[in-house]
């Protein structure tokens, strides 16, 4: 199916995995035909240097802190970093669903839409600047999120209809039973046998597979520009995990939306992105198209990330987590977060952080990055 | 949801009626009966007490007495006070009026205030007002609403700004009924705030506490994402859902409407049932006693089944499982 | 002809009115009572506790029958300490020719509150079907009959006399029967006919009662208040003509306490409030600034006493119990000074003997054999008794047993339980160790009447102006014999270890022979004779008496309070106006 021949292999192997890789956020864009990769070029998010911090008595929490990335129509990123790398965060920050005593320190989210064009910047709005319900016209409507547990993104009170509509109804401007015939369409697309009765079911009344359908159904209900999706299939059984998977792939390319993924599963990953973020202590460590992550990672925390992943052309291979632990978020240090764990580190990543570079359209933050060798590329994904 | 109720209300005699074994053993088996005032009484002969104590039926076992009481409740005669020669129902029925009255102006009192106070504190979490009603409610927990009562009636006292007591002034007869309305107000205040606030303070951190942790949800937070304003995201998901453990609550303080103001009845001399039923324990008053222990019971049974019935109303999960 | 006519009968109508409301009917025979007051006006009363019926022949507490009292007249008027003022429904009364009962005039033109005439029909019926039939009334029955138990015989002599007799010469007859009230005849036998009287006049039948007294019950609200209105047939005028009572209303206002009253009182809500001994200075610091008198009434009938179980559970302490000396040393190792001081805020006296100074049977002869707090002379008599001290100083009796035992009293009472602290304390003094052990008031009722399970205890019981009503307790069989209660009584009491004193035989003695001595004087002499006899013998060992207290707005005039067992002001409620 694929030359990397990774998706079986990891799923069967998985667990072990965690340890060292809990969650990845992809974006993709989708690079199904070569016609489709100048829409690479016209993003339509455009993330610059995005913070967020956590007041805590305690002290500050840096959990976003530099992430930077762009987005295009039809396209997938994919988001992966240890837990804690400040990937919901990041994703919870591009729609403003920080609450206290979380804020946003810094950075800029521009996307280009039609709403609020007074406002507007050579064509984007810096969503960064939205306030309260002013988020409204966008979430849900154009940027719709999917968080990780379909379980309990549900509220257990409201009917499945009553659920949908609401939001087709703000959204769209449309009645009542305008807005439930969408319902049922939407229902319908993401495989729900008769759906006209089963949308006046109750949540708890669904199956957790069922559940993820609805939601993704409701944040494709209003045929959003951008989906984020953190993790939306971590809390369903294997087998489910494959069939929402597949879904949200036909779905993309139904709506030819950006997506952005945000899984453990560095599989996932290579299956579904155009380009990968590699997050790290809150920061972007290494942002490219998904060939060079996999064949020629130059950070040394993606070396060492995909080095613990069982490869099926090396079923004998020893998982290598990666040692050390995960970074300390509270009152970080100045530094490379990566630094404690690091085996290549050098002097100067004792004195200084290391600024996001970008060495063509691979962006890295590392003072003493892996030598790029062509010789270790393996063939691409559509060899 | 009919054969529900039906169900449990029939569940509900076999309780009743351990209830109603149980305290009459334990009213007869205390030292002495109504009669003992009498015999200590230099002008009453033993031969009237003999005569009374036939009359009363104190002369048989208590368990053949309590089969007689049975007997005649089921036919619908809960006996008569000893004290009051009347049928012990008619004195109950009297007073009950005034005790859910002031239970009720209470209940509205605590919840009407309790639930947005708390919902405000919710959302201005941290703030000097949510800190400053944190104290008001804390101190609202910790002082017996009966010391309370009595600050508030020295107050009253001092500042005539309230009444002394009571339920209704004492030219309330030539009132209309505007003018009623207004007495009663009056007169409720002091009662109903002393009694209330507690029950406020705890409704408020209840509510601010679920209000809080309905926020963080999953489900609240993907309202949010899904573009709902704050209005619907607050109110239509958090609210609605922060609100049911507290039906629970509401209901089981359905069951406390008859017997929850006893003291404060008894400070403010509220005309309720709290002081007749003082007056007829330290009297023994047996059947007066029974009669109203066993109204107590039944309202602590139906207020346990209104919360079920309010809690399945608000919750489709609760309502599946009658059926 | 037919204009005129109905003129005459409005005018007949208002005139009804005027001779029916304010004057009375030409052949009433009213009392004038000497008060000069003004007409109108309600009277703001109290009460801690709501009656519990107003039918007076179920009426057992002060709640029920203060305003019962009210609603009810008697043959004969009690004054301020339930002294015989004269004659109330009876215009007088003599002595038969036999010595042995009364011939009562009635007033002749009484009517009931509903208009009814009041007649000896009246009168005669109530004796005879209410007060003569235990049945029908809850302890009033055993007031009027005589010491043997026995009903006295009525017979109406014509519409206005009956004669009312027993069956030998009854010295307390008069005041009983002439205290009992007499019922409207026409409202009350249909109801008794139908077997419903126990249930009559309860608190739901506010519009059925029907009374001759100075007002009644208009509405009544449970916990909240009773009011009454003035009877516009009461039979007492002023020298000006004006019907009595002056207040057209009289409320008792139900409080919850004796605390809630006052401030009720301070914020002029009341016009009355009797208070306790801890509540008078502060009362009386305010009297002068808010206008207020606020006094002592006088000494009342209760009573606070030390009593020995003679046939105490623990046999040695029969012994002693059973020695006057040691009862009398006791007495003297009691401090009442502290007591009154300590209990009552100084507003209470020394209580030597069984009778309240507030009866006119009161001897101040005993007085001078009070024995004072002196620990010495205590131990003078004891020593005199043959009691010695052991090494710790500890009192050891003839036979070497070291003398302790069990003090106790109804928990809660604060004052009793005071009261016997401080006697702990000082019987330590004299070497007796004592452990206070208060019990529920109907265990101690059930030791007292029933198990005879106790040694020593502080109590108290109300008596009356009458030393007659003390009877059941003074008499050897009586039944609230209860330090040395007769075998046939009290099952606990041993036949064969049963033994009477001189005095309480002498007693005894008194007690029967004093209700058929018929004059005064020497009636007198023989409860003098009790008083002294009860003093020296100490089978009760009497501490110290609360004085009444009062305070009323200085604006209500007409009050004479007393000792009398009804509320203090209300005894002549229909003198009382507002100024
Ligand atoms: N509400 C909050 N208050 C304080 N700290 C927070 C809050 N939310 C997130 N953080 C902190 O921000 C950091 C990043 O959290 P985030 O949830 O984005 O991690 P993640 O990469 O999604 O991890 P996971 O794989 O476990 O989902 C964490 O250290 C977390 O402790
Ligand atoms: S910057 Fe230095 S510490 Fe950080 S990853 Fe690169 S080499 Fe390692
Ligand atoms: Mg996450």
């Amino acid at each position: 199916m694929n030359s990397f021949g990774l998706r079986t292999g990891v799923h069967e192997k998985k667990k072990p995995c965690y340890n060292c890789l809990t969650l990845c956020v992809v974006i993709i864009t989708k690079p199904n035909s070569a016609d489709e990769v100048s829409d690479l070029n016209e993003p339509i998010l455009k993330v610059e240097e995005l913070r967020t911090y956590f007041d805590l008595t305690e002290g500050t929490v840096k959990a976003v802190d530099d992430v930077s990335f762009s987005l295009s129509e039809n396209e997938v990123i994919g988001i992966v970093g240890e837990t804690g790398s400040g990937k919901s965060v990041t994703a919870k920050s591009l729609v403003g669903l920080i609450a206290k005593p979380g804020r946003l320190a810094g950075g800029r989210v521009f996307f280009k839409t039609p709403e609020f064009p007074e406002r507007q910047k050579d064509g984007f709005l810096d969503l960064a600047q939205l306030q309260g319900d002013e988020y409204t016209k966008i979430r849900g409507k154009h940027i719709s999120i999917i968080f990780q547990d379909p379980m309990t993104s549900l509220d257990p009170l409201y009917t499945v209809a009553d659920q949908m509509t609401e939001t087709i109804m703000f959204h769209q401007k449309v009645n009542e039973k305008e807005a439930l015939d969408i319902a049922v369409e939407m229902l319908d697309k993401v495989g729900f046998s008769n759906p006209r009765e089963r949308v006046h079911q109750y949540p708890f009344e669904l199956s957790g597979g069922q559940r993820q359908r609805v939601v993704i159904a409701i944040a494709i209900s209003c045929n959003p520009e951008i989906l984020i999706a953190d993790e939306p299939t971590t809390a369903l059984d294997v087998t489910v995990q494959a069939q929402i998977l597949e879904l949200m792939k036909d779905l993309q390319a139904e709506f030819r939306s950006g997506l952005i993924f945000i899984t453990h599963d560095l599989a996932v990953i290579a299956e579904m992105s155009d380009r990968v973020m590699v997050m790290y202590g809150g920061k972007t460590m290494e942002y490219t198209d998904v060939y060079t992550i996999f064949e020629n990672p130059m950070h040394p925390y993606t070396h060492a990330l995909l080095s613990c992943i069982p490869r099926m052309d090396r079923r004998d291979q020893v998982l290598e987590p990666i040692p050390g632990q995960p970074p300390m978020m509270l009152n970080a240090p100045n530094l490379c977060p990566f630094l404690p764990r690091c085996q290549r580190k050098i002097e100067r990543c004792l004195k200084e952080l290391p600024s996001l570079i970008r060495m063509e359209d691979h962006y890295i933050r590392c003072f003493n990055p892996i030598e790029r060798s062509s010789a270790s590329r393996r063939g691409g994904k559509h060899a | 949801m009919l054969k529900f109720i039906i169900r449990r209300l029939i569940l509900s005699i076999p309780v009743l009626l351990g209830v109603s074994i149980l305290s009459f053993l334990i009213i007869s088996a205390a030292p002495g009966n109504f009669l003992d005032v009498f015999r200590l009484d230099p002008s009453i002969s033993r031969e009237t007490v003999q005569r009374l104590e036939r009359e009363f039926g104190f002369d048989k076992d208590p368990f053949t007495q309590y089969l007689t009481w049975l007997f005649q409740v089921v036919k619908g005669n809960w006996g008569y006070s000893f004290q009051f020669k009347q049928p012990v129902f008619n004195l109950i029925w009297q007073r009950l009026g005034a005790t859910l009255l002031l239970s009720l102006t209470t209940l509205v009192f605590s919840w009407a205030i309790g639930i947005p106070l708390g919902i405000y504190a919710a959302l201005k979490q941290y703030s000097f007002k949510d800190q400053l009603s944190s104290v008001i409610a804390f101190l609202g927990l910790s002082i017996p609403s009966f010391f309370f009562s009595l600050l508030f009636l020295y107050f009253a006292s001092r500042t005539r700004l309230f009444p002394i007591g009571g339920m209704l002034s004492v030219n309330s007869s030539q009132m209309n009924t505007w003018e009623l309305i207004v007495d009663y107000l009056w007169h409720v205040i002091g009662p109903a705030v002393t009694l209330g606030f507690s029950g406020l303070a705890g409704i408020m951190r209840q509510m601010r506490g679920q209000f809080l942790d309905q926020l963080h949800m999953d489900y609240v937070e993907f309202a949010k994402a899904k573009g709902m304003p704050r209005k619907v995201v607050f109110y239509k998901h958090a609210l609605r859902n922060a609100i049911n453990p507290l039906i629970t609550i509401f209901g089981y303080s359905l069951s406390g409407l008859l017997g929850g103001a006893v003291l404060t009845e008894t400070v403010f001399g509220w005309p309720g049932m709290g002081r007749l039923v003082i007056q007829a324990l330290t009297a023994q008053d047996l059947y007066l006693v029974m009669a109203s222990l066993m109204v107590s019971s039944l309202m602590l049974i139906i207020g346990n089944l209104a919360a079920d019935i309010l809690l399945a109303l608000v919750d489709p999960r609760i309502r599946y499982r009658f059926h | 002809m037919k204009k005129a006519f109905s003129v005459l009968l409005v005018l007949c109508f208002l005139l009804g009115i005027v001779f029916a409301g304010i004057v009375p009917s030409e052949n009433l025979q009213y009392i004038v009572e000497d008060v000069h007051g003004k007409v109108g006006g309600t009277l703001y009363y109290y009460s801690i506790s709501d009656p519990k019926t107003f039918n007076p022949a179920f009426a057992q507490e002060t709640s029920s029958t203060d305003i019962t009292g009210i609603m009810w007249d008697s043959l004969v008027d009690f004054g301020k300490n339930d002294d015989i003022r004269g004659g109330n429904l009876a215009l007088d009364w003599e002595v038969t020719p036999e010595g042995n009962g009364w011939t009562f005039t009635i007033r002749k033109g009484l009517q009931w509150s509903d208009g009814h005439p009041l007649t000896a029909e009246d009168v005669y019926w109530t004796f005879k079907n209410i007060w003569f039939v235990p049945e029908n009334c809850l302890s009033t029955y055993d007031v009027i009959t005589d010491a043997q138990g026995r009903p006295p015989q009525i017979e109406k002599l014509d519409e206005n006399r009956v004669k009312i007799w027993y069956r030998e010469p009854y010295a307390v007859g008069l005041r009983q029967i002439g205290g009992v009230q007499v019922f409207p005849k026409h409202i009350v036998e249909p109801v008794l006919a139908a077997g419903k009287w126990k249930e009559f006049w309860t608190l739901a039948d506010v519009n059925k009662l029907v009374g001759s007294g100075p007002m009644l019950v208009s509405e009544y609200l449970p916990d909240q208040r009773v009011v009454l209105k003035r009877n516009p047939y009461y039979f007492r005028v002023d020298p000006a003509g004006n019907r009595l009572p002056y207040f057209d209303t009289l409320i008792f206002i139900s409080v919850p306490n004796l605390n809630t009253a006052q401030l009720k009182f301070e914020a002029g809500e009341l016009d009355y409030l009797a208070p306790q001994a801890a509540q008078y200075p502060n009362l009386k610091a305010q009297a002068a600034a808010k206008k207020w008198d606020v006094g002592i009434c006088g000494p009342t009938y209760s009573t606070l006493f030390l009593a020995f179980n003679q046939h105490s559970p623990t046999k040695e302490q029969q012994y002693w119990f059973r020695n006057k000396k040691f009862r009398n040393a006791l007495s003297c190792a009691i401090d009442r000074e502290t007591m009154i001081e300590v209990i009552y805020n100084g507003l209470a006296q020394p209580q030597w003997g069984p009778v309240s100074p507030a009866s006119p049977f009161y001897d101040p002869a005993v007085e001078d054999l009070a024995a004072t707090f002196d620990i010495a002379k205590s131990r003078a008599i004891l020593k005199e008794a043959g009691f010695t001290w052991n090494a710790e100083g500890k009192l050891i009796d003839d036979r070497g047993i070291q003398v302790k035992f069990l003090l106790t009293t109804n928990a809660g009472n604060n004052q009793r339980e005071t009261a016997c602290n401080l006697m702990v304390d000082t019987f330590g003094q004299i070497g007796i160790d004592v452990i206070f052990n208060p019990i529920d008031f109907n265990t101690l009722v059930g030791a007292l009447t029933a198990t005879g399970n106790w040694e020593t205890m502080v109590m108290g019981l109300t008596g009356g102006p009458d030393p007659h009503s003390g009877s059941n307790v003074n008499r050897i069989d009586g039944d609230l014999h209860f330090w040395n209660i007769h075998p046939d009584v009290g099952t606990w009491a041993d036949p064969d270890n049963y033994w009477i004193s001189n005095e309480e035989w002498q007693i005894d003695r008194i007690f029967r022979d004093q209700v058929r001595e018929m004059d005064e004087e020497a009636r007198w002499q023989m409860f003098a004779d009790y008083q002294r006899l009860f003093v020296e013998e100490a089978p009760l060992v009497y501490t110290v008496q609360a004085l009444r207290l009062y305070a009323k707005k200085a604006e209500l005039k007409g009050t004479d309070p007393g000792s009398s067992s009804s509320p203090p002001i209300l005894w002549n409620l229909w003198g009382l106006y507002r100024e």
